[in-house]
């Protein structure tokens, strides 16, 4: 599927430098995405689509130029952009010199037959929706394969095949009073996935079965992987060690506290298996500046651990300056290690908490603190001794992900999380287990469904 | 800039109009399309980030016995574009019927290019870096401010559009957005944003922008926020500065009146609405003295364009009339299943590789037009209450009716007249709730069009620009919370 090889890539862009430091990305990615809508297929596509963003760097001025057209011609106007910028650039504070040479090609093998793999989900959905009677389905799937290269002029190369199915499926009653969500992430395409998840949706639905009003408060409450992991994510963008010793933000004056229960572990591994990322610095959803540090290789990382706050996120330039050992880069998964309890022991002596599946709409409202707002969706339900009895109305939550952690008294294993509203997002896998935390502030009721 | 050559790529296009299986489907759609943006920058006074990128490609969309198929790529040659196209037609093969319908509209063969005096991306970079610098360099040294960032984000827009009944429209556009923050980090972090807003306008709005004398008063106004006495939660009269009001507009009314919203096709994703179909005309949104248009035509307006995506022309509608829902916001698809004669033009789609949705026009809250009431008028209307100016966090539900906005700064009311600053303000309510507690609207010289650049909705996501205006307002007896109390 490569239109243009790597290595004309770097030809021209070789012919075309003029700087000694210089860094490119290269990203070439074909996919597909089917999105269904009250038992209808409402939109798709197939999208080829391939970029090359390119940064100069003169006298520690950094100008960066990317284009999606891949002629030389093209190119050859996005080096020479970026070089004009760079020129006219002012010099960078955090300037670093470009990582070292360092080779690594993605030897993972991928069979993605896009189209195949979209006529297949595509006459899965078609069925499941045709079999709706009482109930309406909605959902979106894509999937596609990534090839991410980074180079630069100190010679390093590295390549990262990323390949990823995303499936959110959703189902409502007919007077659409109910709703319930169901999400995987994975970087296989397995014919057997759609069917499983949603018969985990059905078994989902029945819960909602007897719906009971409930109150705004303080509650115990049950987070799914999913609802947690969107918390983690906002958590992560607050990570920032530059802005914490700025007084910018929730970690200020934190590190090497214990700020946390003993068993509250939180660290980044690029080896881990669970779900394919990448292993080499990319972008980061930091506040930081890490625009020296793109290719560099990511590395096993504890952010929290025994309950004490090891390090943040940081670059080489702001680490060395400050003498920090203990920082990471920005990671690209985010892993909160859970206990040996599949969900239902856990959940087996849990007397009484509402149970969370999804969070949404999540803003920061507070960024001394932390204090994020959002909703609850799709699926809300009141647990007693153990068990699921019936659903709950939605709530507007104000709570911190940091007091998250702080009240949490209760764990399962780490599970791939669906974060529902940062879906998207490459940085954003997170894997973490269901947790049953304290003092949970659901601030008012939504009517929504 | 690159070459963007229209010519060749209508021949292109019309050689994939005449081919044999082209007469065989309802209607293709070939959309060229040139996104260029710009993004400066600055924390304090070091350069983070400048970046200039160009996203160029096009799409084909098939509509073939009700069902759509979509391909696009971002190499543009011809042998390609019928690549793409076979494409596009295969997704639409071999599956059942589907249910889509278009309205039948008027087929243009125009131009449009938006008005604007300076072309951002004629500009050197140089020079804006300079001028950033000079500005970051005055507010860092303001005795009052420990902590300064510095955005400016720039856009220009090419898209030509083609279809297969004879339409071929070309259309340009540029928008412009500077914003600053100021952070004072003791006795405890205070942020102050910039009053700028971002504007379908060119570079002038940047060179023309009063930043200097608004920098001199950020300096003593950070230092009383700062100050500022923590707010009582409870129940307040509030008077809403157009600056703040337009993003409670945008999330309750704009995204609430969005049709395919109310058709559920948002409902995995950014949700779906309270509002009806049947509730045209008869669904109460907020008391008489609403009055909501969308506009797509508005001057400076951020959605403002000659055409929408579906080759369109646009214009403006009552979306809200004396409080009770008139219209929705639709697509050729929607007002087909709707039941209305045509479309009101709104489609979109943010890059070549986009598939168009329904996205939002201006939505504007229209100024009092009995009375050119004054903000200082519907302050002393208030008697008690709280002031607020400039947005700050937003969120709303997944059927737009629980809401919370902050701000940038708040003002008590006491007796009709503004007193001291409050601090940690929140307000708290749902939309019908809320806007049926509008008790006045202010005049047309309160009127300001705000907006955002990157309003985001749709699977695959998207981002839009879009404007809204807005008088100033009061809203009697609303729920404000304490942020520190909420945490
Ligand atoms: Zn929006």
């Amino acid at each position: 599927m490569s239109k243009m090889k790597i290595e004309d890539i770097q030809k021209i862009v070789k012919k075309y430098s003029e700087s000694d430091e210089y860094y490119f990305i290269y990203e070439l990615s074909e996919d597909f995405n089917i999105r269904f809508s009250n038992n209808r297929v409402i939109s798709n596509g197939i999208n080829n689509s391939s970029y090359i963003v390119f940064s100069a760097i003169v006298d520690k001025k950094v100008g960066v130029s990317s284009t999606t057209d891949l002629s030389e011609k093209s190119l050859e106007n996005c080096i020479k952009n970026a070089y004009n910028i760079a020129r006219e650039s002012s010099e960078s504070e955090d300037y670093f010199p470009l990582p070292e040479k360092e080779i690594y090609y993605d030897k993972d093998k991928y069979d993605f037959n896009i189209t195949h793999i979209f006529n297949d989900i595509e006459s899965k959905i078609l069925k499941l929706t045709k079999e709706q009677k009482e109930s309406r389905l909605f959902g979106y799937i894509n999937g596609g394969i990534n090839t991410i290269i980074v180079s630069n002029s100190n010679g390093l190369f590295k390549e990262n095949l990323i390949p990823r199915i995303d499936y959110s499926i959703n189902i409502k009653d007919k007077d659409v009073k109910r709703s319930v969500w169901q999400g995987k992430l994975t970087s296989e395409y397995n014919e057997e996935d759609i069917d499983n998840l949603y018969r985990k949706l059905l078994l989902d639905f029945e819960k909602t079965k007897i719906r009971k009003d409930l109150k705004e408060g303080r509650y115990k409450v049950i987070l799914s992987p999913s609802a947690l992991s969107d918390m983690l994510i906002y958590m992560m963008i607050f990570m920032s060690a530059k802005s914490a010793d700025e007084g910018r933000s929730p970690f200020t004056n934190m590190v090497g506290k214990k700020a946390f229960p003993e068993f509250i572990n939180l660290y980044t591994d690029p080896l881990d298996k669970r779900i394919k990322i990448l292993n080499f610095l990319l972008f980061s959803l930091t506040e930081i500046n890490d625009t020296f540090d793109i290719g560099i290789a990511l590395e096993k990382k504890d952010f929290i651990k025994d309950g004490v706050l090891k390090g943040l996120i940081s670059s080489r330039e702001y680490d060395k300056k400050m003498g920090y050992k203990n920082n990471s880069f920005s990671p690209s998964n985010l892993i909160l290690k859970g206990s040996e309890d599949d969900f239902d022991s856990f959940i087996k002596d849990v007397d009484e908490a509402i149970y969370i599946n999804n969070l949404w709409y999540i803003r920061e409202v507070d960024p001394q603190t932390g204090l994020l707002t959002g909703l609850t969706r799709d699926g809300v339900y009141k647990i007693e001794n153990g068990k699921f009895v019936h659903s709950l109305n939605n709530f507007r939550f104000n709570q911190s992900p940091i007091k998250i952690l702080e009240n949490t008294i209760k764990m399962s294993k780490s599970y791939v999380a669906s974060p529902r509203e940062f879906g998207e997002n490459i940085a954003s896998n997170i894997i973490c287990p269901y947790v049953l935390v304290e003092d949970f502030n659901l601030s008012s009721v939504s009517k929504a469904i | 800039m690159t070459d963007f050559d229209k010519e060749k790529y209508k021949k292109y296009s019309r050689k994939i109009f005449s081919s044999k299986k082209a007469s065989l489907v309802d209607l293709i759609e070939i959309r060229f399309q040139e996104d260029l943006n710009e993004y400066i920058y600055f924390k304090n006074l070091n350069l983070e980030h400048v970046s200039n990128n160009i996203s160029k490609g096009f799409s084909v969309r098939v509509l073939y016995k009700g069902n759509w198929g979509f391909a696009s790529d971002s190499m543009i040659d011809e042998e390609n574009i019928s690549k793409v196209f076979e494409k596009a037609f295969s997704m639409t093969q071999n599956i059942p019927e589907g249910l889509v319908k278009l309205t039948k509209e008027d087929i243009f063969e125009d131009e449009y290019i938006q008005p604007y005096l300076i072309n951002p991306f004629d500009i050197s970079p140089k020079e804006k870096i300079e001028y950033i610098k000079f500005l970051q360099n005055k507010i860092i040294n303001s005795k009052n401010i420990d902590f300064s960032d510095f955005i400016l984000r720039q856009s220009y827009e090419k898209k030509l559009f083609l279809n297969s009944s004879g339409a071929s429209i070309y259309q340009e556009r540029t928008r412009i957005f500077p914003e600053f923050s100021v952070y004072k980090v003791k006795p405890e972090l205070t942020i102050l944003k910039s009053r700028t807003r971002p504007v379908g306008e060119g570079y002038e709005y940047f060179k023309e922008y009063p930043f200097e004398e608004e920098i001199k008063e950020y300096n003593d106004l950070i230092l009383e926020k700062s100050c500022a006495k923590s707010v009582n939660p409870g129940k307040y009269n509030l008077v809403i500065d157009p600056s703040n009001l337009w993003l409670t507009i945008h999330e309750s009314i704009g995204h609430s009146t969005e049709m395919d919203r109310v058709l559920l096709y948002e409902a995995n994703y950014a949700g779906s609405s309270f509002a009806t179909l049947e509730g045209r005309g008869d669904l109460v949104y907020g008391s008489s003295k609403v009055n909501i248009v969308g506009d797509r035509v508005q001057e400076k307006g951020l959605s403002t364009i000659k055409y929408d995506d579906e080759g369109v022309k646009t214009g403006s509608f009552d979306i809200i009339k004396n409080g009770v829902l008139q219209n929705l916001q639709m697509n050729r698809e929607m007002a087909a299943y709707s039941g209305e004669e045509h479309s009101n033009a709104c489609s979109f789609a943010d890059s070549f590789s986009a598939f168009p949705i329904q996205r939002m026009p201006n939505v504007s809250l229209l100024p009092n037009n009995v009375e050119d009431l004054k903000t200082q008028d519907l302050i002393n209307m208030a008697g008690d209450g709280i002031y607020i100016i400039g947005d700050g966090s937003w969120s709303i539900d997944m059927q737009r009716y629980n809401f919370q906005f902050t701000g940038n700064i708040f003002y008590e009311i006491k007796n009709g007249k503004v007193t001291n600053m409050l601090k940690d303000v929140a307000y708290q309510s749902n939309t019908q709730d809320f806007w049926k507690s509008c008790k006045e609207v202010g005049g047309k010289s309160t009127y300001v069009l705000e907006g955002a650049f990157n309003c985001g909705k749709g699977q695959p996501s998207q981002v839009a620009p879009v404007s809204h205006g807005s008088p100033s307002a009061l809203f009697e007896n609303i729920n404000v919370l304490n942020v520190k109390n909420e945490n």
